[in-house]
């Protein structure tokens, strides 16, 4: 049934407006892992980055994996929300604003990593550029330094895409609400009247970010991959790493799109607006991707056996053969072997189909990342530098508490912003 | 019509005086976009300017072609600022190491790869901060508290609105309107504030 857009509004306002109990539940149950997560890191800052697994001679481990991974999932709103947008394809109206909120909270999320790994996390701004009594100077040949305007462009930009088509909704809430919230809306929507002059600039700064945002994406996730590709570090220095991050970074943010919307969907009751054809289509997308990693895996192994470097292959096969092959091969299967049939097969390309394919995308991409960089670091050029990897428990409750953390400020955002905007399925209902 | 200035005695010292002109404006509540390009073409016939007619909807019309394709510098802006920004990255990247050298033993001090790595950085964020400033400038804080909308105008009705109308014009205009939705009559104060 065609629903029109008084009954649309309704639909969209009412988990901002009305409060069920499952909201303060999720809520105390979520904090409760992230304030557990908070207190690790809390006890690291106050024992020391010792109580982290991450020793000699690998000192990336845990936390620069969740980096690579968050940083990666973050591509899900530029590539769903700018592409599309770009493309004008009107299936993406109710999922843009759900893939703008995972870009923005998963940068967040990934940029405070480096600052946990650093140990002594009181001194990052030392990355930054200003004149100080230790006579130093950002290293500009660093891509850590690269990774920090990267990542801070990209965070700017993805705020800057979320809030501006936010506006319109907020004054919709102006006028909906009573109350303080009423106050509350009508300070967020920046006095927005809905003029058609207001409309045409919006529309303009939508049109420019689109094509902004995208290359900052890629430039992103690029340049994360440069942290690796640029040491001689075996299976790292090679050209294929930021064209294969890119990719896996828009294949594990299609895939947490995906769950993002599977929840919403069934918790919200937005059955009608996050429907059977919009998983259809991220479920030919996220296909594309899979068989996109698997291209880029199978290239760049190929590429190493084919060299047969001493040092190289022993990552390999260490990888492949030795103590990380229960991950590699589970990897494989989550990323590939378990998506693919899901994807490909229409009549199992549901809702349920897709959101069990992209629970396995994300763990394999998140054991991808591992396998990138603890493997390698073990097993560098020296044997007698080789050495093994085991995460604590501080490294462990951190991790969890930042997928907990992820939960917890989409359905925060969710209680205070529409997650669907309204003003675009308006829009897509008169067109 | 403008009050006469109040003299400034001891009491109204204390007190912060608002004189108010008021102005008139018909609005229009439209339930459908094709209703409200014609009342717009109907208010038009009446003579009455395009700059005095203001449209409000909760949704884009553009397509409708309600008010004529406005221009907007927000693109050469963008691109100013982004070239702005990525002058300044460069300079930014180049003088600093030359003022903060680092050991290369003999290598270059300032080296234009991983310089143009920070430029294009810099570059792609004086585009977003420009659009973003640009938007909030143009789009959203100037003029906000010039047209108050009406509350129907977020639950789908499209307002058409003619501001400032003299009232030997008023009655015409009323009647023009009357076919295309509700029509109501506002006073809004402009405000001349004097302490």
């Amino acid at each position: 049934m065609t629903k029109t857009a008084e009954q649309m509004q309704r639909d969209l306002l009412r988990p901002v407006i009305e409060t069920s109990w499952r909201f303060p539940v999720a809520v105390a149950a979520l904090g409760i892992f992230v304030i557990a997560g908070f207190s690790a890191w809390m006890y690291q800052v106050y024992t020391g980055i010792g109580v982290a697994g991450i020793n000699r001679p690998v000192f990336w481990g845990f936390y620069i994996t969740n980096f690579v991974f968050w940083i990666g999932i973050s591509h899900a709103g530029t590539l769903i929300s700018a592409i599309l947008r770009i493309s004008n394809a009107t299936w993406r109206r109710p999922i843009t604003r759900c893939a703008e909120v995972i870009t923005v909270f998963a940068l967040m999320i990934g940029a405070i990593f480096p600052l946990i790994h650093l140990g002594r996390s009181w001194q990052f701004f030392w990355l930054a550029p200003y004149p100080s009594e230790r006579g130093l100077w950002p290293n500009y040949r660093s891509p850590l330094v690269w990774d920090f305007f990267a990542i801070n462009t990209y965070l700017i930009g993805s705020i800057t895409f979320l809030i501006l088509p936010i506006i319109p909704d907020c004054a919709l809430l102006r006028d909906t609400c009573v109350g303080w919230r009423r106050k509350v809306y009508s300070i967020l929507c920046l006095g927005w009247r809905g003029t058609q002059r207001q409309w045409h600039q919006l529309e303009a700064a939508m049109r420019i970010m689109s094509v902004v945002i995208i290359p900052v994406a890629v430039s992103v996730h690029t340049i994360v991959s440069w942290d690796f590709a640029m040491t001689p570090v075996p299976m790292w220095h090679s050209t294929i790493f930021a064209p294969y991050f890119v990719a896996g970074a828009i294949f594990s943010g299609i895939a947490a799109l995906i769950i993002a919307m599977a929840f919403l969907r069934s918790f919200l009751h937005l059955e009608e607006y996050l429907n059977p054809q919009c998983f259809d289509n991220l479920g030919k997308l996220l296909l594309v991707m899979s068989l996109l990693w698997f291209y880029f895996i199978f290239a760049e192994r190929l590429t190493t056996w084919y060299g047969n470097t001493r040092s190289e292959m022993a990552v390999l096969w260490l990888t492949q053969r030795g103590s990380y092959r229960g991950l590699f091969w589970l990897m494989l299967c989550c990323n590939f072997v378990f998506p693919f049939p899901l994807l490909a097969i229409k009549k199992l390309r549901t809702v349920l189909g897709t959101f069990l394919a992209s629970i396995t995308v994300v763990i394999g991409m998140w054991i991808e990342r591992y396998l990138i960089i603890v493997p390698s670091l073990s097993h560098k050029f020296l044997p007698y530098a080789w050495g093994t990897y085991r995460p604590t428990w501080v490294e462990i409750t951190i991790t969890a508490a930042t997928f907990c953390g992820m939960a917890l400020l989409y359905i925060l955002f969710s209680k205070i912003v529409p997650i669907v905007s309204v003003w675009e399925l308006k829009a897509g209902l008169r067109q | 019509m403008r009050p006469e200035r109040v003299p400034l005695g001891s009491r109204q010292r204390q007190l912060s005086v608002r004189l108010m002109t008021s102005e008139n404006d018909i609005v229009v509540l439209c339930s459908e976009p094709d209703l409200a390009k014609q009342s717009v073409n109907a208010l038009l016939a009446a003579g009455v300017r395009r700059s005095e007619i203001i449209v409000m909807s909760s949704e884009p019309l553009e397509e409708y072609g309600i008010t004529p394709h406005q221009r907007t510098i927000m693109p050469w802006l963008v691109v100013c600022g982004a070239i702005v920004f990525g002058i300044g990255g460069f300079l930014l990247a180049s003088l600093t190491q030359k003022s903060y050298p680092i050991h290369t033993g003999g290598m270059q001090v300032v080296t234009l790869w991983s310089d143009g790595i920070i430029t294009y950085e810099l570059t792609m964020l004086g585009a977003i901060l420009t659009t973003g400033v640009v938007f909030l400038l143009t789009g959203v804080l100037v003029g906000r508290r010039q047209f108050p909308g009406e509350p129907e105008v977020s639950g789908g009705k499209v307002l058409v609105g003619v501001v400032s109308v003299p009232a030997s014009a008023r009655k015409e205009i009323i009647e023009r309107l009357k076919a295309f939705g509700e029509v109501r009559q506002r006073q809004r104060p402009s405000p001349d504030l004097r302490a």
